[in-house]
């Protein structure tokens, strides 16, 4: 922090948590590309460390108005600048107002915090959650801020029914799908079949992807943004009736969250499943079908590095001509 | 035409340039395995495979590539299963490549990694085996399907489960098969739909590209066939009847008939024997298109080698030609559409299979001659057309038992010859008639010269359905003595066989007409001479052989009137004279009658139809040296006939043809012989001389200087001949005279190749004289 | 051993061989072949035979021929854009510059254009016989199948019988 004006003393404030060298980090992917690695938490976990403060010229007074930290959580819709929902703010004082002479830290702790939501970065809207030391100042105070990564865990779902249905066009194409749930945890493997009924039509392949639909704003202010995040060919070739493909999709290699509803009443995040038959005239047919995607919790997963990419290739086709 | 090579150097352009991308991309995946980097070289592996997503390719261009890159692919495999299986890694792996956004290169790599990760023993093989050929359903592109599921049969040749694995976990050698006939039957399906892809106008261009593809299909039951565990039950039980239900009811023919050829070629014979019954009834679908033909024919054609290479390979309870028999009879009363070069095709075949594996049951094959005469009998018009089929199929049995008696033996050889066109009739005749020549096959007794005879109908005699225009005059004549060299072949060594065997000849030959008897009667006519020599040696033991004897004469007798009726002036007289030397020889009264009537009528002709010069004199020499050879004519018949021979001389057109007819008949009655003088020479030298100085008088009449001339260095000649041998009463006046004579005229000749030969002639006739008999005459 | 959760699989619906087997139910393919330029002077003009082959039951008939001209398709195409909901692909230029007076050539008669014309109309007529929601429209079978279009046809769908 910049002496500004040139009057009295300044400080840097940093957060060491209790824990830091245990608690697992997760990487997050920043705007500008880069990567960092941020603290994870779940709902109910104590929040406790230091703040270290290291005055920049030791032996110099620092006035200050009294020194606190908070743990904020936090909806931002990005179009809505500066208009920022706080939906939990918990606050300590760490020190009173008064003179620092020297460097010193002061320990903290939030127990069994409540982090209803899960931290979330999309298109429109970012839900954060992080700690903010502030030391109050005549003119400015000194802030510092360290961000925390929150999962909101599932159990395992109590109902998850298959999702089976008979779809098609009139006297074209019957297909009948089959998805094995309709809820998936963030690393399950999605399994069908897509069966065919009536084949008129002169399909070129046939594709599953999954679409990310998130919703922000409410009734007329209503935006939506639909990403498609993958794109994953289950079918090449024309089939005839009778015919029954396999689908057998990896979510753990695709960038996925929880499916998110109504979070605060400021947005959604909710997935869909689009299976779509392209024609020999790339002529699209499709059906979208919402799946829920939950997340479960680590230790039931099996340990193992799942930090590769997916083996994706720019798209290529021959098209015959 | 232009079109199809525009096409192919496109094609050629497509390839090079995939081809170009799949050596970058496995250079840099090889590179990146070299480091260690597993995830790029997965993206380049991934790179390379795009390129089989083609659907520009044919698929000859497109196997080229296929073998590219799956070729490039085991170096993956190689890494993988150094780098991995050590670690453990593997089914991460089998996992992290099905996150492939493309499924072609998904699957390619799947399969890569699911056969090493199976070969770590770290999985089921079961389960990834069952994985791997379902997943395979992804791909329904016939193309990319075709290669893609070849790909995992042949990479999975090493892993599947046989006889030796009997853990349910590990997967059995149910397992291997089920895993087989599930990709079979996916690749099946999509090399049949194949045929339905692109313009209806390309059809047959399809139909050319799927036999090119054909083994992609088939292997899969080669790799079945390489089982151990498959035994005769598992075959017979599930292996066969899975892969016959898709073959009915793929309902193409190129399928079905590829596949049946395959299934009889890859599985073992005794596979075969055990199943017969239901590959036969299956052959019988009528809804099947199959071409039953073909596959029968393979079919029986192994079986037929199998228990060819060892009989007892057939138990006695499986009837092979029975089944064969009834089978093809069923198929072919059940399809009347068949063309009958198939229905002779299949005939064919049996008649190879009872020939290798039943030879001494010539039943069998009669049999199946029979059959083949019913169905021609029942429909005529079935034999339309098949005459090249049917009489390749005639010519089995001939050329395997390279013996006519056997052929004579098979009942319904003949009667399938009414269905053959005249032409490939008689060329078939020619072809067994020739055949039994080269290979000195005997016909001895006279029911098989008959049945032979009745064969060769259409080279014996004109037919109803011969061609209006007369026959090439050179094939007729090669037939006819092809016909004539057979008779030799009708050989018994019993006489009285022998000579049933000739009138049964005679009974067929004469019905040749005219133009065939010149050609065929000389044979039997010599036959039968050679028939009474034999009697004749045979006189002390066979005391009835005089009467045998004169019944041959009377034989040869019908002949040769035979021939005289048909005017064959010359060859009659010839073979009168020839005759009668015979009968001559027999020394018996009604033989010397026989004989005397055979010179009698070789007058009659002479007189009556020979009427130019040149074959007058011919023909009276020979008469004149046949009757000088005779020896048992009496006194009383003699003396006529060479008073005959001697006037019929004199009375000549030409004097210098009268000159040497009558110099010929001094021969007679110098070794002439007769019954009375017991076969010493007649020895009349005054009838000698008398005859020479005939011709000698008749020659100084002659007006041509040079042929008088030479006229006199021949009747020289014959003085000396006579003088050589004996007859004193040759003069040396004679000779001198004659000598004299020659020497007077010989200066007036005029100059040319003739006189030089006479004088040459004359020269050594000189020379002779003098080394012989010390008369010397000066040289001219 | 490993967790099944890289094998899991639907069970696949058995396939009837009659099914698998069968010939696929989508075939449909429409030629436009033998161009012939009929009339003279201002009445000239070419039309091309248009021939239909499938196994769609939408379309009563598997194999049928008329003969169209250039007008056809356009008035086709325009039907089209009132009456589906289907973006209509374009047909082939009208080659304005073609139809210029005092040309060396022969104009829209020239074989080459000709050609070019019949392989643009050919795409274009598969594609919209090819598409589901354009394959029931009245016009569309009025004009493959009837020997003449009726401009004053009452629009609409026509169903699979």
């Amino acid at each position: 922090m910049v002496s500004w004006l040139g009057y009295g003393n300044s400080a840097t404030v940093s957060i060491v948590l209790d824990d830091e060298e245990t608690r697992t980090k997760v990487p997050v992917l920043l705007e500008d590309d880069g990567k960092e690695y941020q603290h994870l938490f779940y709902d109910g976990d104590n929040v406790s460390g230091k703040v270290v403060i290291k005055l920049k010229q030791e032996g110099k007074k620092l006035e200050h108005q009294g020194i606190k930290i908070e743990f904020l959580g936090q909806i931002e819709i990005y179009y809505d600048r500066g208009n920022h929902y706080e939906f939990v703010k918990l606050d300590k004082d760490l020190a009173r107002p008064g003179d620092m002479t020297e460097s010193c830290s002061f320990p903290f702790e939030f127990l069994k915090v409540v982090k209803q939501y899960e931290s979330y970065t999309g298109r429109n809207v970012r839900l954060r959650y992080f700690l903010r030391v502030t030391i109050s100042r005549r003119l400015v105070d000194i802030i510092h801020e360290k961000e925390l990564m929150v999962h909101q865990l599932s159990s395992y779902p109590e109902t998850n029914s298959s999702l089976k249905m008979e779809v098609g066009i009139e006297d074209c194409l019957h297909i009948e799908f089959e998805y094995n749930r309709s809820k998936y945890h963030l690393n399950d493997v999605i399994v069908g079949k897509i069966y065919f009924i009536l084949v008129r039509i002169k399909i070129k392949h046939m594709e599953l992807s999954i679409i990310k639909r998130e919703t922000t704003g409410s009734g007329p202010n209503t935006y939506n943004e639909n990403e498609q995040i993958n794109r994953y060919e289950i079918m090449d070739g024309a089939p005839v009736r009778g015919e029954s493909i396999p689908i057998r999709l990896f979510l753990s290699a695709y960038d996925l969250t929880p499916t998110m509803k109504d979070v605060n009443k400021k947005f959604s995040v909710r997935y869909y499943l689009n299976l779509v038959l392209v024609d020999e005239e790339d002529r699209r047919y499709f059906k979208q079908q919402e799946i829920t995607l939950w997340r479960k919790s680590p230790l039931s997963l099996k340990p193992e590095n799942r930090g590769v990419a997916a083996l994706e290739s720019p798209q290529k086709e021959n098209s015959v001509s | 035409m232009t079109g199809t090579l525009a096409m192919e150097s496109e094609q050629a352009k497509y390839l090079e340039a995939a081809k170009e991308v799949v050596k970058r991309e496995a250079f840099n995946m090889q590179r990146c395995l070299d480091k260690g980097q597993l995830m790029d070289g997965l993206r380049h592996a991934t790179e390379m495979l795009n390129e089989l997503r083609t659907s520009i390719l044919m698929p000859k261009s497109y196997y080229e590539l296929y073998m590219m890159v799956t070729m490039e692919l085991t170096h993956l495999t190689m890494y993988m299963s150094a780098e991995f299986i050590k670690e453990n890694k593997i089914a991460d792996l089998y996992e992290l490549v099905q996150h492939a956004g493309n499924i072609i290169p998904r699957l390619y790599l799947l399969i890569t990694v699911g056969v090493v990760y199976i070969k770590s023993k770290e999985c089921s093989r079961k389960d990834i085996l069952q994985d791997l050929v379902e997943m395979c359903r992804g791909v329904q592109h016939p193309l990319r399907g075709l290669f893609l599921r070849n790909f995992l049969l042949t990479s999975t040749r090493d892993v599947l489960p046989d006889v030796d694995e009997t853990s349910a976990d590990t997967g059995t050698v149910d397992d291997s098969i089920d895993f087989i006939l599930l990709n079979f039957s996916e690749m099946n399906k999509l090399w049949v739909r194949m045929q339905h892809q692109g313009h209806s106008r390309d059809r047959t261009k399809r139909e050319q590209e799927r036999l090119e593809l054909k083994i992609l299909v088939g292997t899969n039951l080669e790799r079945l066939s390489r089982l151990e565990g498959v035994t005769v039950s598992k075959y017979q039980n599930h292996v066969l009847p899975a892969i016959l239900k898709q073959l009915i009811n793929c309902k193409d023919s190129i399928a079905q008939e590829y596949l049946m050829d395959c299934i009889i070629q890859v599985f073992p014979d005794e596979f075969h024997l055990k199943t017969l019954d239901i590959f036969l009834d299956t052959c019988c679908q009528p809804q099947g298109a199959v071409n039953v033909r073909n596959i029968l024919i393979s079919k029986i054609g192994r079986l037929s080698n199998y228990a060819q290479a060892d009989p007892s390979n057939i138990p006695e309870d499986i009837k092979l030609f029975e089944i064969f028999s009834g089978k093809v009879t069923q198929i072919i009363q059940s399809r009347t559409e068949m063309p009958p070069e198939d229905i002779l095709a299949l005939q064919s075949a049996l008649i190879k299979l009872a020939l290798n594996v039943y030879p001494s049951e010539t039943g069998y094959v009669d049999q199946v001659l029979q059959n083949s005469f019913n169905i021609f009998e029942e429909d005529k018009s079935r034999a339309k057309g098949c005459s090249t089929e049917l009489s390749r199929m005639l010519r089995v049995p001939v050329d395997h038992y390279q013996d006519i008696l056997t052929i004579l033996q098979l009942e319904h050889f003949t009667p399938l010859f009414s269905f053959l066109d005249h032409r490939i009739r008689k060329e078939l005749c020619v072809y067994i008639m020739e055949h039994v020549i080269q290979t000195d096959t005997y016909i001895d007794s006279h029911d098989q010269v008959d049945l032979f005879l009745t064969m060769m109908t259409c080279l014996i005699s004109d037919q109803p359905d011969q061609p209006k225009e007369p026959e090439d005059p050179e094939d007729f004549e090669l037939q006819q003595s092809l016909v004539g060299r057979a008779v030799h072949q009708m050989t018994s060594s019993v006489p009285d066989q022998q000579f049933l065997i000739l009138n049964m000849c005679k009974k067929h030959l004469l019905n040749g007409g005219d133009k065939r008897i010149q050609y065929t009667l000389p044979s039997l006519v010599f036959r039968a001479m050679e028939l009474c020599r034999v009697y004749f040696e045979l006189k002390e033991e066979d005391e009835k052989w005089e009467k045998k004897v004169c019944k041959i004469l009377q034989y040869i007798n019908s002949l040769l009137s035979a021939l005289v009726k048909a005017e064959y002036w010359d060859l009659a007289l010839r073979l009168f004279l020839q005759s009668a030397l015979i009968c001559d020889l027999m020394g018996i009264q009604t033989a010397e009658t026989i004989a005397y009537e055979f010179v009698s009528r070789a007058f009659a002709i002479y007189e009556e139809e020979v009427s130019d010069s040149k074959a007058q004199l011919v023909a009276i020499s020979l008469i004149i040296a046949t009757f000088e050879r005779t020896i048992n004519f009496s006194e009383e018949n003699h003396e006529p006939l060479r008073s005959q021979c001697l006037r019929a001389s004199s009375k000549l057109l030409k004097k210098p043809d009268q000159c040497r007819a009558v110099s010929l008949c001094a021969h007679i009655y110098w070794s002439g012989k007769n019954r009375e003088n017991e076969g010493s020479a007649m020895r009349e030298t005054k009838r000698v001389l008398d005859s020479m100085k005939k011709a000698v008088r008749i020659s100084n009449q002659c007006m041509e200087p040079s042929v008088q001339v030479q006229l006199f260095v021949e009747l020289l000649n014959k003085y000396i001949y006579f003088l050589d041998n004996g007859c004193t009463d040759v003069t040396q006046a004679m000779i001198s005279q004659l000598v004299g004579k020659i020497r007077d005229d010989m200066p007036g000749l005029e100059a040319s190749e003739a006189t030089n030969q006479i004088v040459q002639h004359f020269n050594s006739t000189l020379a002779y004289i003098k080394s012989k008999h010390g008369m010397s005459f000066p040289t001219s | 051993m490993a967790d099944d959760r890289m094998t899991q699989r639907l069970a696949p619906k058995d396939q009837t061989l009659q099914e698998a087997y069968d010939i696929p139910a989508n075939f449909l393919e429409i030629d436009v072949c033998s161009p012939e330029t009929h009339g003279i002077a201002n009445k000239r003009y070419t039309d091309y035979e248009v021939r239909l082959k499938t196994n769609l039951p939408i379309f009563r008939v598997q194999e049928c021929s008329v003969r169209r001209r250039y007008s056809d398709f356009e008035w086709l195409r325009a039907e089209l854009e009132k009456e589906s909901k289907i973006i209509v692909p374009p047909l082939p230029g009208k080659a304005i510059k073609r139809l210029l007076p005092f040309r060396g050539d022969d104009g829209i008669f020239e074989e080459d254009f000709i050609e070019e014309r019949r392989q643009g109309i050919e795409g274009f007529i598969n594609k919209i016989a090819g598409h589901p929601l354009a394959q029931n429209e009245k016009c569309l079978h009025m004009f493959l199948t009837e020997p003449m279009i009726d401009k004053n046809y009452v629009p609409g769908k026509v169903r699979t019988h």
